[in-house]
């Protein structure tokens, strides 16, 4: 398969007269791990949150595994999809949040198994299984009757995740996930991001983790400014650093 | 006439009145959180997450509500619904129109109880919700609701208690509550000091078991 | 069904209605006053160190708080002449109505005071200051703006609570408001009209102390 699963072209947005991004390409591949790096304020947060609907945008298309997504031509006008064709259209995507965002009245096996049942109509049994299935997988087998509140974050995060392969996306989407953290934490929630990653999972991963992103990605992505100032593999971006602006970034990590 | 019999005496010769008494009391405090809990939430949904000009009567009304005394509210209502009524030749039902008086107290109190919950359910929520592909009435229901639910629960109790005091006010309206039926026995007798303590002793009583009931399923549903 | 509006029946007697508003504004203050005075000194005995100051301080807060307001203005203009105590009405209700607010002002300030972090006692200790002096000159200063906003809110909130001096034939707004409707029968115009000035006075209220208040958290 050499098709892009995601393809974005010419993504546009603004929030109000503030124009977040302009002309954004992005092309990924099946089994491909992108990394998305940049300071705050480059779009990069909101780019992933467009790509899973949760943010609108003004112009440009996102096609999901060869499907346009959000938005579609009728009558020669843009229209947003409705939102029951939008919440399928979500399914293709998975997403981690920077604040992981669990549920806090359900135990880590019923925020797993929420989706699976009310969403992918399993019975309550195969769920469950399903779900401590990817609970262990994580490494968490023997918190699955935990409330989030007596997890730490890094557990909770990886819960998060065990909710978003759960649903078996075809592309998981990664928003700052370690930057919630306490850093003794971030390195059970990358291991946990590199195994997927080993194990052939679409990624794209919006993160500060410089040595990280080099290591797992095949391909990096500097935004700078609502534009990619470059894109290349991890060796092009790291060690060549063939901009100023990304020397300047660059140079404010000590990797 | 005076009979000087005693207060005990008194009280256990008077039981009867004072069980039905306490009976309406106790019927129209619970019809009120009832009706009040079930309009009052679902108009704090609606509140929160209603487009502008759909939230505007409800705020209109919730607000209104919150800005007049509760005897008002009871009179008002009490007076509208019985010249309403009567133009149609129909008695208006004292215990009804308290009833109804206190309903829409406590579906105000409500509405802006769940939608401060809601409010303070941070985004990411349903966000969360949606990115796992679940519907916003799915969202709604199983993250929203119960999440407000709890968070609600202790100031649920409080207005649970304010209800209860609040039925006082309805002998205002003649309806036979505990308070009008002590005020009716007190004037056959010369023991006011004695039976106004005594049933401030029983809503006290009642109204502290609401409030332990409540401590012990917020303990038990914290999370 | 067609009813006839006449506005103009209750208008007349609007001096009645605005007379009783204002008595029960003066009623607010008044109990509002004293239940500060109540609050204050039960919330310093429900942060002491003595168990049983602080059992006393927690049983007046919850016994007036679960009793009903109608049922405490009873005992006390109805019941205390039975053991010779004869107060007014105007006096039995601001009596009644203080004890019941100093109960909401005894949770108000005790939250008030432990909010205050430690380490500023521990100052005040530290430069020597006695313990009444780092009450006068600390906490009750520091309590006092923290809690200035919830105070404001029961002033509304007992104005409110007013109304219930009908009961005992008190000639504030809503006793107005009934007499009217007894004599003149315009029932939709009375209560209207007494409904909105409440929530004029309300929310004018609400909007004078935002006032004070902000005036308050500059300095």
């Amino acid at each position: 398969m050499d098709e892009n699963l995601l393809q974005i072209r010419g993504l546009e947005k603004w929030f109000g007269t503030l124009k977040v991004f302009e002309g954004v390409d992005l092309d990924v591949k099946a089994g491909e791990v992108v990394s998305i790096i940049g300071a705050s304020g480059s779009g990069k947060t909101t780019l992933l949150r467009c790509v899973n609907l949760l943010e609108t945008f003004q112009a440009g298309t996102i096609l999901l595994d060869g499907n346009p997504v959000g938005y579609h031509e009728a009558n020669s006008k843009r229209k947003r999809f409705s939102e029951r064709v939008i919440a399928r259209q979500r399914l293709l995507t998975g997403m981690v949040f920077q604040q992981f965002n669990l549920f806090p009245h359900m135990t880590a096996l019923c925020n797993v198994s929420l989706g699976l049942i009310k969403v992918k109509k399993l019975s309550k049994a195969e769920a469950e299984k399903e779900a401590s299935r990817w609970l262990e997988r994580v490494g968490l087998s023997d918190k699955i009757h935990s409330r989030p509140s007596q997890l730490s974050g890094g557990q909770q995060q990886r819960v998060a995740i065990a909710r978003a392969v759960a649903m078996n996306p075809k592309i998981l989407l990664f928003d700052e996930p370690t930057s919630a953290l306490d850093p003794e934490l971030v390195g059970e929630v990358l291991n946990v991001i590199k195994q997927l990653a080993a194990d052939g999972a679409t990624m794209v991963i919006v993160t500060h983790e410089m040595r990280f992103a080099y290591e797992v990605s095949d391909k990096v992505v500097f935004m700078d400014k609502g534009k990619i100032a470059s894109m290349g593999t991890p060796a092009e971006i790291f060690e060549e650093r063939k901009s100023d602006r990304l020397k300047e970034f660059l140079s404010t990590f000590n990797s | 006439m005076m009979v000087s019999i005693g207060f005990w005496e008194s009280l256990f010769a008077a039981k009867t009145a004072i069980f039905i008494g306490i009976t309406n009391s106790m019927l129209a405090a619970v019809c009120a959180i009832v009706i009040g809990s079930i309009c009052g939430v679902a108009m704090g949904f609606i509140m929160t997450y209603a487009r502008k000009y759909v939230v505007f009567p409800f705020r209109l009304f919730v607000d209104i509500v919150r800005g007049i005394p509760g005897l008002v509210v009871v009179f008002t209502i009490y007076y509208f619904l019985d010249v309403f009524l009567r133009s149609y030749g129909i008695k208006l039902p004292g215990l009804l129109a308290g009833i109804i008086a206190l309903s829409v107290t406590n579906t105000a109190q409500m509405a802006e109880l769940t939608r401060g919950a809601l409010q303070s359910i941070p985004r990411g929520q349903i966000e969360a919700g949606k990115a796992i592909g679940l519907r916003f009435g799915q969202i709604l229901y199983y993250i929203l609701l119960p999440q407000a639910l709890i968070q609600m629960l202790p100031p649920w109790v409080n207005t649970a208690t304010e209800t209860v005091k609040g039925t006082t006010l309805l002998m205002l309206i003649g309806i036979s509550e505990l308070l009008l039926v002590t005020q009716q026995l007190i004037a056959t007798n010369n023991h006011a000091l004695k039976y106004y303590c005594f049933i401030g002793l029983v809503y006290f009583v009642l109204n502290t078991i609401i409030e332990l009931a409540g401590k012990a399923a917020e303990k038990r549903l914290r999370f | 069904m067609r009813y006839f509006w006449n506005f103009n029946i209750v208008f007349a007697q609007i001096d009645l209605l605005l007379n009783g508003l204002l008595l029960g504004l003066l009623l607010a203050v008044a109990s509002l006053m004293i239940g500060v005075l109540l609050g204050l000194f039960m919330a310093f005995l429900a942060t002491s160190k003595h168990l049983w100051l602080r059992v006393v301080s927690r049983f007046y807060v919850t016994l007036l708080r679960n009793t009903p307001l109608l049922v405490l203005i009873f005992i006390v203009y109805f019941g205390l002449p039975d053991i010779y105590v004869r107060l007014g009405k105007n006096e039995s209700f601001v009596f009644a109505l203080s004890l019941y607010a100093g109960a909401y002002m005894t949770e108000v300030f005790r939250a008030g005071l432990e909010a205050i972090p430690k380490g500023i006692i521990e100052a005040g200790q530290a430069i020597g200051l006695t313990p009444l002096q780092i009450c006068w000159n600390i906490q009750l200063p520091i309590m006092f703006k923290n809690v200035l906003p919830s105070l404001g809110n029961y002033l509304i909130s007992l104005f409110k609570d007013t109304s219930l001096a009908a009961s005992i034939t008190i000639p504030e707004l809503t006793y107005s408001a009934k007499k009217i409707n007894t004599l003149t029968f315009r029932v939709f115009e009375v209560w209207l009209v007494t409904a909105a000035l409440y929530i004029v006075a309300c929310y004018l209220m609400a909007f004078i102390l935002r006032r004070v208040e902000r005036r308050f958290a500059i300095q």
